[in-house]
């Protein structure tokens, strides 16, 4: 079930009639588990049988660690639900990439792989609570969190629909606490809710879906056959694509559990006003960036085993992230790059720093449009499909594609949409480059909210196409 | 990496004041608004209508699986969709379920394999041949939007049918639901100065066979546009590309055969200009004959088929409604007559 359809107007009013209910606490959050299980089911139930075993080993595990004193005994426990996790995770994501790449050398030995061995189902959302759990065993285990008592709030901390296939990845530090106490939306929250709902849908089903989603679809599947113009203009659509799409998203997901009462962390804050790479992942998908910072940059040594460690630290934390997205070299490659960047920019930050002030805040501009212009070019590896697909892609962007006028791949009004539609996201991004939805909305009147509801409600329905699932539903 | 974000800091904050009265308020004008906006379309002439999605499809296509052998699957591009009447089909063919799989500007080959390669698929094919899309290298044919559908409705979420259903009630209701009224599309064809959208002069029903009613409609304009599209000419495929595509296609009707099941192919009626330029650029004798010799695959030409000698299709591709209901009665019986079908499968 997709934020964007009908069952879920349906879904969304049972779920949170149902907070209403004569229950108690317990037996409402037992009933928010079976909405989120249900929600869950509505992709393809068999695959629930897999975050189930997921909830139960790591519960189990996490109540087994704190009661031994052993120190190896917790060690092998953290393995244990660190060799399952990553295992089920593996054998779902990774394994037919593994053997797509490994069949030539086996072939050669003249072993084949069976057919039934690569798994034709990836269970939806399960990079997202795999990271999830393994997050929580691993603060458990490094004394950071006490394990929760209930199974009920461990399986509703995994399982809360908002963020259960997409993220954000919340940590158990933030939501467990909120399941100690009675807790259910009130007008504030329901009305706050709802506002961040109808944004995250006009994100997705108007920007990312009818105005960008065609242009970058005509020219990546287009190839070489752009010219410079066209190529550029099919990588900033899909730019702003992949923005609104996900940030739409989480911007949902942000929404859905206001209308319960629950607060989660926001996953994205004005990222295209990044300055510089390392910004840029402080605004981009923080949840999961700041997991990789915690749970694998930081367990590689970070930055304190000297500069080469450091840069070598970078890159196979951000080589891993673009794995983490999907089973493909593209995404290697588009972690790679940020892998490079980031790197980079390490080097070059102590001869920027010796500059004159003055200096630095006239270069500020220049900065943020070239962080943007990198981080435009990875996105044609991530879009890609193939890696001939983004190389012509790149060829077009660099003059080595078709030449003469726009107008063979694109009409002059999709590249004007693509130059005039990010444009202005960017300039909304610098504009509130250091506040929020929330701060920008509380300082405006009541009637202009309302206005704006009514615009969102309006354009979204009558924009509203074929479905098109979130992007980062495949991951 | 970043170094100065703790997660909980993240946690988005409650806003200072409440949004409620302000968002019911932005609700009632919103939908308010999108009341006011049917009315004007419903004045203007328009009409709510299904739209034809993946998922429809995806449903005919399962619907294909669930009938066993009774399956009739009707597998082309649109002038299949347009010309091909599943109910008519079936009042010659009891006992068939007749299921509209062709899917508009697409060839039917994807669909064919799509098939062929399901164990589950039982049943009989009827996959159209208009020799401009078949006699195509299949690097060419075997991609776009047949291949989506096709991939979607192996692997649509678990509930997409309730959606689907849900979706179709309000297509079928609202008028601003209609495709031309995108917001997006809408736009695009004002500043393309190509006006308001006019109401379409095809039908679309819910067993995705669009009844087209061409009395409203400027057809000597359309067979113009038609025409100077097949007079671009068409790159006829390579020996070895003609090769690999009749194996490929042969290949496919065997795995189909194999599970009982039959495909029968139809070159499709055109008509005027159309014809006479589908003729010059890929040759009956030359491509359709050879076609059925070196796949060894069943196929009839319109031009065999009793009853049609007078049908025509008003803008050279496509037939009207009427003319479906006609010519797919007179194929039905004509399928009987040959004793490639039979009336009680």
């Amino acid at each position: 079930m997709v934020f964007n359809s009908l069952l879920f107007l349906v879904f969304f009013t049972l779920v949170s009639g149902a907070q209403y209910l004569p229950l108690s606490w317990t037996g409402r959050k037992l009933v928010l588990t079976l909405f989120s299980y249900l929600f869950y089911a509505a992709w393809y139930p068999p695959t629930i049988v897999i975050l189930w075993a997921s909830t139960c080993l790591d519960w189990i595990v996490t109540r087994a660690m704190v009661r031994t004193e052993s120190r190896s005994k917790r060690r092998s426990l953290l393995l244990a639900s660190l060799a399952f996790n990553l295992g089920v995770l593996g054998y779902f994501k990774y394994s037919g990439f593994v053997l797509d790449n490994l069949s030539p050398a086996l072939a050669a030995l003249g072993l084949h792989v069976p057919a039934g061995l690569i798994p034709h189902v990836l269970p939806v959302g399960i990079s997202f609570y795999t990271f999830m759990s393994l997050a929580y065993v691993i603060d458990v285990y490094r004394g950071d969190t006490k394990p929760v008592g209930s199974l009920i709030d461990f399986a509703l901390y995994l399982t809360f629909y908002p963020h259960l296939v997409a993220g954000p990845i919340v940590r158990s530090q933030d939501f467990l606490p909120q399941l100690e106490t009675p807790r259910r939306a009130t007008t504030a929250d329901f009305g706050w809710g709802l506002l961040l709902l109808l944004f995250g849908l006009f994100q997705k089903v108007v920007v990312a879906d009818a105005l960008l989603a065609p242009i970058a679809d005509r020219v990546f599947s287009g190839g070489a056959s752009g010219n410079v113009v066209e190529s550029w203009a099919g990588a900033l659509a899909f730019s702003g694509q992949i923005f609104c799409d996900f940030a739409g998203y989480s911007t949902c997901a942000v929404g859905a559990a206001a209308c319960l009462g629950f607060r989660l962390p926001e996953n994205f804050r004005r990222p295209y006003a990044a300055l510089g790479f390392t910004d840029f992942w402080r605004r981009w998908h923080i949840t999961l960036s700041s997991w990789l910072r915690d749970y694998l940059y930081i367990s590689l040594g970070g930055n304190r085993a000297g500069k080469a460690r450091t840069l070598f630290n970078l890159m196979v934390t951000m080589l891993l992230g673009g794995l983490w997205h999907g089973a493909a070299w593209n995404f290697v490659i588009w972690g790679g790059l940020h892998g490079l960047f980031l790197c980079a920019e390490r080097e070059l930050k102590p001869l920027l720093t010796r500059l004159p002030a003055a200096w630095l805040a006239a270069m500020r501009p220049l900065g943020v449009a070239i962080t943007f212009v990198c981080v435009t070019f990875a996105w044609v590896f991530f879009r890609a499909r193939t890696f001939h697909e983004a190389i012509g892609v790149v060829r077009g962007m660099i003059g080595l594609g078709r030449h003469g006028s726009t107008g063979a791949l694109l009409h002059p009004l999709q590249v004007a949409t693509a130059v005039v539609g990010v444009g202005t996201m960017l300039l909304i991004h610098q504009r509130y480059r250091d506040s929020s939805l929330r701060q920008a909305l509380e300082r405006k009147p009541s009637w202009v909210v309302a206005a704006a509801v009514a615009c969102l409600i309006f354009v979204t329905v009558t924009t509203a196409g074929e479905d098109r699932a979130f992007i980062y539903f495949q991951f | 990496m970043p170094s100065s974000t703790s997660s909980s800091e993240l946690v988005v904050d409650r806003p200072a004041r409440s949004f409620l009265g302000a968002v019911c308020v932005g609700l009632i004008l919103g939908v308010a608004a999108l009341a006011a906006y049917e009315v004007f379309w419903r004045r203007v002439g328009l009409r709510s209508e299904l739209q034809d999605t993946a998922e429809l499809w995806a449903t005919k296509r399962m619907a294909a699986d669930d009938a066993g052998p009774a399956a009739l699957a009707i597998v082309g591009s649109s002038r299949f969709q347009v010309g091909i009447d599943p109910e008519a089909l079936a009042a010659e063919l009891p006992g068939a379920v007749p299921l509209q799989l062709a899917i508009s500007g697409s060839p039917g080959l994807p669909i064919l394999r799509d098939l062929a390669e399901d164990p589950h698929f039982l049943g009989t094919v009827l996959c159209e041949v208009t020799p401009t899309s078949t006699f195509t290298p299949l690097r060419i044919t075997m991609k776009g939007r047949p291949v989506e559908w096709a991939d979607y409705a192996r692997t649509r979420p678990a509930v997409a049918a309730w959606e689907g259903q849900l979706r179709g009630f309000a297509q079928s209701h609202l008028v601003i639901l209609s495709s031309g009224l995108n917001t997006v599309e809408l736009i695009e064809r004002l500043a393309k100065k190509r006006g308001f959208p006019t109401p379409p002069y095809a039908t679309f029903r819910s067993d995705r066979f669009r009844d087209a009613d061409y009395s409203k409609v400027d057809t000597k304009a359309m067979l113009q546009h038609w025409t100077s599209g097949f007079a671009k000419g068409v790159n006829p495929p390579s020996a070895k590309d003609e090769a690999a595509l009749y194996s490929a296609i042969g290949n496919w009707v065997r795995q189909i055969e194999r599970r009982g099941g039959t495909v029968i192919f139809v070159r499709m009626i055109s008509s005027y200009s159309v014809l006479e330029l589908e003729e010059r650029n890929l040759p009956n004798v030359r491509y359709w004959r050879r076609f059925l010799e070196q796949a060894h695959v069943r196929g009839i030409h319109f031009s065999e088929i009793p009853g049609i000698e007078a049908l025509r299709c008003p803008e050279g591709s496509h037939l009207s409604g009427d003319g479906a209901r006609l010519f797919s009665r007179a194929l039905g019986r004509e399928l009987v007559a040959r004793g490639w079908l039979t009336r009680t499968r």
